[in-house]
């Protein structure tokens, strides 16, 4: 599984990192985008990424197998 | 049944989300979701936000495909309940047989023709958002007309409002309310209002009911207590109400919404999430909370207690949920309305940016205005009372 953000779309709210703390991180201040702690997702963490990926409000986050 | 199937009825966030839960917690058995839409499942708070303003296309309020491995019937709605025989009715006329079940059936637009003291003479088309498809015509209704008025000021009637107004088009709300998104709390409240004037919103306090005129296939024409309104697109947004009608005559306790316990559970087997949910508390029956972060912890719960029974843990309620509309990007976690003294952490509301709480009985409200915070500091801020 490949995870990736789409340019430009991240407003840091940060639900992401609520559902999938193992695969999401965001910065503690500042308008930064979040930092995807992994690219290729391993199998024990796909379910971290795919939650994460699904509440984003602005559906910034990409998923692919 | 030789092996345990779980359906959910209904395919946005709540169902989707509950679906993907039991899996995670451990359930091993076939997963059947059921949608009424034909569209796959998708994201609802983009619709009268960013894909309305044309910042986003269809495809991306897509929810990404679920790793549950079920089975979905897109297109298809449940029409009937039979609890003693395990086993729901669908539109297509199939029964299926669950082991458990999970409803997430979610809600309607209200319209005017459901409001008490409404007279609607005639039928009458009523454009609302709460579907793709909806914001997806009203985005092209947008692209034609030269006004726009929209009944309601809440979450999607500001929104939207703001919207058409950024498009350019001669918008004006008719409320009860003095300000705009009064869930807010005065402070916000009229932040947004404000700024919503200053954008060239005009904003139309009514007392009582409407009256639509006869006449008409497509609502373009209100009286009301502020006269005759008239706009090439109206749009009603005066909230929601729960779709419970298929279960009419079955054990299921409907009261405004599906009773449920702090499992979401609302009967042996039966589990209720998101928008139709009412969770009973200690205090009672708590009022439906229609917001994306209700429904995904709700689904969380009801996933978990699908696999693992009362060893799941049960739902708190957690409120947080985000507005945008007049150039006010908003998020706010904590009771709402937020009463109470307000107490500035970072910036002004004046100038219509930063970090706020107040103090309310209930415990502490904390929103953010153009300030970004995620949402793990934003409930840190509700309980660190300084």
């Amino acid at each position: 599984m490949k995870l990736s953000l789409q340019a430009g779309r991240c407003e840091g709210y940060g639900l992401c990192e609520e559902a999938g703390p193992r695969v999401y991180r965001l910065p503690e201040t500042g308008n930064e985008d979040v930092e995807l702690l992994v690219t290729d997702v391993p199998p024990e963490l796909e379910d971290d990424a795919s939650a994460g990926a699904r509440v984003c409000p602005v559906a910034a986050i990409l998923l692919s197998r | 049944m030789s092996r345990s199937h779980l359906v959910v009825v209904g395919a946005s966030i709540a169902g989707v989300t509950a679906a993907e839960s039991a899996r995670i917690a451990g359930f091993d058995g076939r997963i059947t979701l059921v949608g009424a839409e034909a569209h796959p499942p998708y994201t609802r708070p983009a619709l009268s936000k960013a894909l309305l303003r044309g910042h986003q296309s269809a495809e991306t309020v897509r929810l990404p495909p679920t790793d549950a491995e079920a089975e979905t019937r897109p297109g298809v709605t449940a029409t009937a309940l039979d609890a003693e025989r395990r086993r729901v009715g669908l539109s297509d006329g199939e029964w299926i047989e669950y082991s458990e079940l999970v409803i997430a059936t979610g809600a309607r637009a209200r319209t005017l023709g459901d409001l008490p003291g409404t007279s609607k003479n005639g039928p009458c088309a009523e454009r609302t958002l709460r579907s793709l498809d909806d914001a997806l015509a009203l985005r092209q209704a947008m692209r034609s007309a030269t006004s726009a008025l929209i009944i309601g000021g809440g979450f999607v009637g500001t929104e939207v409002a703001s919207a058409c107004v950024e498009a350019g088009l001669r918008t004006e709300v008719l409320t009860l309310k003095s300000r705009l998104v009064p869930q807010l709390g005065d402070d916000l409240a009229e932040l947004v209002t404000q700024r919503a004037l200053a954008a060239g919103l005009r904003l139309t306090r009514v007392d009582g009911p409407l009256e639509v005129p006869a006449g008409q296939q497509e609502l373009r024409l209100v009286c009301s207590s502020a006269g005759r309104k008239e706009a090439d697109i109206v749009l009603t947004a005066v909230g929601d109400d729960p779709n419970l009608e298929w279960l009419a005559h079955t054990v299921i306790t409907r009261d405004r919404g599906i009773v449920v316990d702090g499992h979401c559970a609302a009967a042996p087997h039966i589990f209720a999430v998101g928008d139709v949910a009412r969770v009973r508390t200690g205090q009672g029956v708590a009022a439906r909370t229609p917001f994306w972060n209700a429904a995904l912890d709700q689904a969380r719960v009801a996933g978990e207690a699908v696999a693992r029974g009362h060893a799941a843990t049960p739902y708190q309620p957690r409120p947080y949920f985000w507005t945008e509309a007049f150039g006010l990007t908003i998020t706010i976690a904590g009771p709402i309305p937020a009463a109470g003294r307000l107490e500035t952490l970072a910036g002004g509301l004046a100038v219509g940016a930063g970090v706020f709480r107040w103090d309310g009985g209930q415990g502490a409200t904390v929103a953010t205005v153009n300030h970004r915070l995620p949402i793990r500091k934003l409930r840190a801020l509700t309980s660190s009372l300084a």
